[in-house]
C-alpha cells in the first residue's frame, strides 16, 4: 500500500437549504488513524459520505492523490452504518467477503488464487471464518460488522471509512475490530472513524478532526481535545474518560 | 358520410369542430354530417346491416355504421362520438344475438326507434354447448332478405308517410338477395363433396355452411372475445390432416397469425381473405352485402377446388 | 400412453408446439433470471409498470413502420420509459413507486387513445395484452432468442458489480462502482426482457414471469447464483409446462403459463427446505418495501 493524500477542499453541503457542512477543508495523509467527532447533527455522517463519494456535495472537492473520490477504483471502503444494508438479500458472509475483491477483477474472469488467499486471510483476522457458509442475516451486529472489516481488508483498500463502528457491539468484536485496524493502520491504511466516543481518543488516533457543521479544528488528539475547544462545541467539558 | 372517413380527418375534423360547435351542434346535430340536412338519420351497428338499410332508405336518409369497415364488431370499443351519433338517430339497427354485446348500453339513453333483429319474431338460431347463440345469420342471403323485411318495417313505423316507398324498395332487394342465393348455390355445386370443408378463423360461416352444405370449422367459435388453447390449434390440424381440402381461410377482422402456424402445420393453403363481420371500404371488393357474398364464394370456390 | 409419450407426441406431429415450447422456454429462463434480482431488490413491481408503458410502443412502433417496426417501438419505449422512471427517481423528489405509477399508466393511456384515433389495422390489443404463443412466428423466435441471449449474457457478466450493488449501494459506490450505470443497464436488461416475452404472454403477465420464479427459487436456497439455477428450471418448466396444460387441458396458453408457476410457488413455500412446513422463516418479508 503506498502513501495517500486525502485532499478535502472548502467542502460544502446543504440538505434542503440547511447546511450540513460548510467550506470544510483539510488534508489527511496515510498511513494514520483519524477520528471525526462532533455533536449530534454536526455533518460527521456527511463529511464520511463525501469522502466515501457516496454524496454529492453541493460545492467543493474531494480528492484522493488528486483524483476526485468518486473515480478512485478499490480505494476506498465504506463501512455504512448497519441501516441502510439489505440484511434479507440470499448472500453469505463469504459472499459479502468476496465482494470486497470486485474492484479487481474485470467482468467475465475468475476469481483467481490470489483473491481466495485474501479472502480467507481476511475471514482469519476477524474470526469469522468459522461462519463463513452463514447468511448475513442470520449474524449478530458485531459478527456483521466484523464482515464488513474482512470485505475492507480482501480489498486491500488504501483507506477505510467507518460510521459509528463501535454503536452497541460487543466486547469480543469491538476488541478485534480495533486490533485490526490498527494493524491495517500499520500496513499503510488511512482509517478514518466517525465516533460519538470521547473517551481515549489520545491512545485510539493520531488525528482528531472536529465538527460542528464547519470545521472546529484538526490535529493530533492533544490539540483538538482541549477543555476550551470541547467546551465551545459540546457545551461542556468531559474528564479523563469522556462521561460529562 | 361514414363513420371510416371521419376518423381519418379526425385530427382536422376536431380542430375545426371546436371553433364551429356551438353554431354546428344547433344545425346538424351530428358531427357527422357536415350539411346536416337530412330527412330521417339511420344508425346500423355493423357496415353489413347499413348497407342493407341504406338499399330500403332513401337517398334523402343517411345511413351510418358504428364499427367501422374491416373492424370487428365482436370486441368494438365505443366512443363517446358513437354515443352522440346513436343519441342524434332517428332509427337504431343492430343485429342482436350477442353480435355486439356493447351496443345495448349505448341504447339505453336515446329517442329513436331501437331494433334489435334477431330479437324481434323467431328466427332458426343455432346455439352452442352453454346456450348462446350464433348470431351471423345475415351470411346466407335468404336470411338477409328477411333482414331487409324487419328493416323496412322499422324505418316504416318510424317515418310513417314513407313506409309504402320503403317497403317497395324492400321487395326489390328481397328479390335480388334471393336471386344472390340461387347464384351462389350453382357456383358451390363445383365444389367435390369430399373438399366441402370451410376452416375459417371464428364461427361466422355455420349457417352458410348449413345451407350450401359445407362443414365448418374454425379456430376462435363464435366469439373472437375468448383466446384459443393449444388442444383447439391441434384438433383444427388433425382435422386438416385428415381431410382433403387444400385451403383454410382467414378474415379480414381477425388476427391472422395463429392460422397461418396452423396452415404451414397442416401443410395447406391460406386462401384470400373472406370479409363476415364487417365489409370493406368503398372502392374494395366487399363494399356492399352482395360484392362481400360474391367474393367469399370466388374465394372459397377457387380455394376449394385446387 | 406413457408420460414420455405424452410429452413426445404433441411436439413430433405439430410446429406450433415446437415453436411454442422454444419460445416459451427462452422467455423462462430470460425473465427468471432477472426475477431473483427484481425480488431481492424488492422490484417486482418495476416490471409491471415497463411492460404496461409497452402498449405505447406498440402502436407507435406499427404506425411508423408497419409489422417490422413493432418491436422496435416496443423497445425503445420500453427502455426509455425504464430510464426515465430511474432518472426521475435519483434527480426528483420522487419516490419510485410514484415514478413508476405516472410513467406507466400516461404512456398506457396513450397508447390506448392513440389506438382508438389510429385504429392500427395488424395489431390486435388483445394478444398485446395477453400475448399469442399459439401464432409465433420463426422470425418472432429468432428476435426472443437474440434479446434473451444479450440479456442473460450481460447480467451474467454484470452479476457481480449487480450483486455488491443490491447488497450495499453505498459500499459499492465507495469502492468506486458506478451505481447509477448500474442501475440504468440493469433497467434496460429488464426492458429488453419483457419485450422478447411480450409474444408468449402478454404484457399484463409477463409480470408474473418476472416476479414467479425468484420467489419460488428462495424457498429453496440462499445463496444468489443457485437462487438463479433455480429459478431458471423454474422458468422453463412453467413455460414448457403451462404449454403442455393448455394442450392437454383445453386452457388458454399464456394463463396456463402463468397457473403453473404459480402452482410451483406454493408447492415449494410448503414443501421447499427454506418453506413453511419445514419450519425456517421465508426470505419474503414486507416490512422492508423498497419499491
Amino acid at each position: 500500500m503506498s502513501d495517500g493524500i486525502l485532499h478535502v477542499d472548502n467542502l460544502t453541503v446543504f440538505f434542503r437549504s440547511l447546511p450540513a457542512l460548510r467550506d470544510v477543508s483539510f488534508t489527511l495523509t496515510a498511513p494514520q488513524r483519524v477520528g471525526i467527532i462532533g455533536p449530534n447533527g454536526s455533518g460527521k455522517s456527511t463529511l464520511l459520505r463525501c469522502l466515501a463519494g457516496t454524496s454529492r456535495p453541493s460545492s467543493g472537492t474531494v480528492t484522493f492523490n488528486g483524483v476526485d473520490v468518486k473515480r478512485c477504483r478499490g480505494v476506498f471502503a465504506y463501512l455504512p452504518q448497519r441501516a441502510t444494508v439489505d440484511w434479507e438479500h440470499p448472500v453469505r458472509v463469504r459472499d459479502v467477503v468476496t465482494m470486497g475483491r470486485y474492484p479487481h477483477r474485470r467482468a467475465f474472469t475468475r476469481l483467481t488464487q490470489t483473491d481466495h488467499d485474501a479472502i480467507d486471510q481476511a475471514l482469519q483476522k476477524v474470526g469469522l471464518n468459522t461462519l463463513a457458509n452463514t447468511r448475513v442475516g442470520e449474524l449478530s451486529g458485531g459478527q456483521q460488522q466484523r464482515m464488513f472489516l474482512a470485505r475492507a481488508l480482501a480489498q486491500q483498500a488504501t483507506v477505510f471509512l467507518l460510521d459509528e463502528p463501535y454503536a452497541a457491539l460487543d466486547k469480543t468484536s469491538v476488541t478485534i475490530m480495533e486490533r485490526e485496524l490498527d494493524a491495517a493502520a500499520n500496513d499503510g491504511a488511512l482509517v478514518v472513524v466517525v465516533s460519538h466516543d470521547l473517551s481515549r481518543l489520545t491512545t485510539r488516533f493520531d488525528t482528531v478532526v472536529l465538527l460542528a457543521n464547519r470545521l472546529v479544528a484538526a490535529g493530533p488528539p492533544s490539540d483538538v481535545v482541549s477543555p476550551a475547544m470541547l467546551q465551545s462545541v459540546y457545551g461542556w467539558q468531559p474528564n479523563e474518560d469522556g462521561a460529562a | 358520410m361514414t363513420r371510416r372517413s371521419r376518423v381519418r380527418g379526425a385530427m382536422h375534423t376536431r380542430l375545426g369542430l371546436l371553433t364551429l360547435c356551438a353554431v354546428m351542434l344547433m344545425a346538424c346535430g351530428s358531427p357527422a354530417q357536415p350539411n346536416g340536412n337530412a330527412r330521417l338519420t339511420v344508425v346500423t351497428s355493423t357496415t353489413v346491416l347499413a348497407d342493407l338499410a341504406r338499399h330500403v332508405a332513401t337517398e334523402d336518409v343517411t345511413v351510418t355504421s358504428v364499427v367501422p369497415y374491416d373492424t370487428d364488431p365482436h370486441v368494438y370499443e365505443p366512443t363517446p362520438a358513437d354515443a352522440r351519433l346513436m343519441a342524434d338517430a332517428d332509427v337504431i339497427i343492430a343485429n342482436g344475438a350477442n353480435l355486439e354485446p356493447w351496443f345495448a348500453a349505448l341504447t339505453r339513453q336515446v329517442n329513436g326507434t331501437v331494433v334489435f333483429i334477431l330479437e324481434t319474431g323467431t328466427w332458426p338460431l343455432l346455439y352452442e354447448t352453454d346456450g348462446a347463440p350464433d348470431p351471423h345469420l345475415w351470411m346466407v342471403p335468404r336470411f338477409a332478405a328477411d333482414y331487409v323485411t324487419v328493416i323496412a318495417d322499422t324505418l316504416a313505423q318510424a317515418d310513417a308517410p314513407y313506409a309504402a316507398t320503403y317497403r317497395a324498395r324492400a321487395t326489390a332487394k328481397r328479390d335480388l338477395l334471393l336471386a344472390l342465393d340461387t347464384e351462389l348455390a350453382v357456383l358451390f355445386a363445383t365444389v367435390a363433396p369430399a373438399r366441402r370443408i370451410l376452416v375459417t378463423s371464428h364461427d361466422a360461416f355455420r349457417y352458410f355452411g348449413q345451407h350450401y352444405g359445407f362443414q365448418v370449422a374454425s379456430l376462435y367459435g363464435v366469439s373472437t372475445e375468448t383466446q384459443p388453447s393449444a388442444r383447439q390449434v391441434q384438433s383444427l390440424i388433425d382435422l386438416l390432416r385428415a381431410s382433403q381440402i387444400p385451403t383454410i381461410f382467414v378474415e379480414t377482422t381477425v388476427d391472422q397469425s395463429v392460422l397461418i402456424r396452423i396452415a404451414r402445420d397442416a401443410n395447406v393453403r391460406i386462401g384470400t381473405p373472406l370479409y363476415g363481420d364487417a365489409l370493406g371500404p368503398p372502392g374494395s371488393v366487399a363494399d356492399s352485402y352482395s360484392a362481400m357474398m360474391r367474393h367469399n364464394a370466388e374465394a372459397i370456390v377457387d380455394g376449394l377446388t385446387r | 400412453m406413457t408420460l414420455v409419450n405424452l410429452l413426445i407426441e404433441p411436439l413430433q406431429n405439430y410446429g406450433f408446439m415446437r415453436i411454442g415450447l422454444l419460445t416459451a422456454a427462452v422467455v423462462g429462463v430470460t425473465c427468471a433470471l432477472l426475477s431473483c434480482l427484481l425480488v431481492v431488490r424488492g422490484q417486482a413491481l418495476l416490471g409491471d409498470a415497463i411492460s404496461h408503458a409497452v402498449l405505447f410502443g406498440v402502436v407507435v412502433g406499427y404506425l411508423v413502420g408497419g409489422t417490422a417496426g413493432v418491436p422496435v417501438g416496443a423497445l425503445i419505449v420500453a427502455i426509455g420509459s425504464g430510464m426515465t422512471i430511474v432518472y426521475v427517481t435519483r434527480n426528483a423528489p420522487f419516490k419510485a413507486d410514484t415514478a413508476m405509477g405516472v410513467v406507466f399508466t400516461v404512456l398506457f393511456a396513450l397508447g390506448l387513445a392513440l389506438f382508438a384515433v389510429f385504429q392500427p389495422r395488424n395489431i390486435d390489443v388483445f394478444h398485446v395484452l395477453f400475448g399469442n404463443i399459439l401464432g409465433v412466428r420463426l422470425s418472432d423466435l429468432w428476435f426472443t432468442t437474440v434479446v434473451g441471449v444479450i440479456v442473460v449474457t450481460v447480467l451474467i457478466g454484470a452479476l457481480r458489480a449487480f450483486t455488491f450493488w443490491s447488497f450495499d449501494p453505498d459500499g459499492a459506490a465507495a469502492a468506486g462502482m458506478r451505481t447509477g450505470q448500474m442501475e440504468y443497464l440493469f433497467t434496460a436488461l429488464l426492458s429488453a426482457a419483457i419485450v422478447g416475452a411480450l409474444r408468449t404472454v402478454g404484457i399484463i403477465l409477463v409480470v408474473a414471469l418476472l416476479i414467479i420464479p425468484g420467489a419460488a427459487a428462495s424457498f429453496v436456497t440462499v445463496r444468489l447464483a443457485s437462487m438463479m439455477l433455480v429459478a431458471a428450471v423454474i422458468g422453463v418448466t412453467s413455460g414448457v409446462g403451462g404449454l403442455y396444460v393448455s394442450y392437454y387441458a383445453n386452457v388458454p396458453s399464456g394463463a396456463a403459463i402463468v397457473l403453473f408457476a404459480g402452482a410451483i410457488f406454493v408447492a415449494l413455500f410448503v414443501f421447499a427446505p427454506r418453506g413453511v412446513l419445514r419450519g425456517h422463516k421465508a426470505v419474503l418479508q414486507d416490512d422492508r418495501s423498497k419499491l
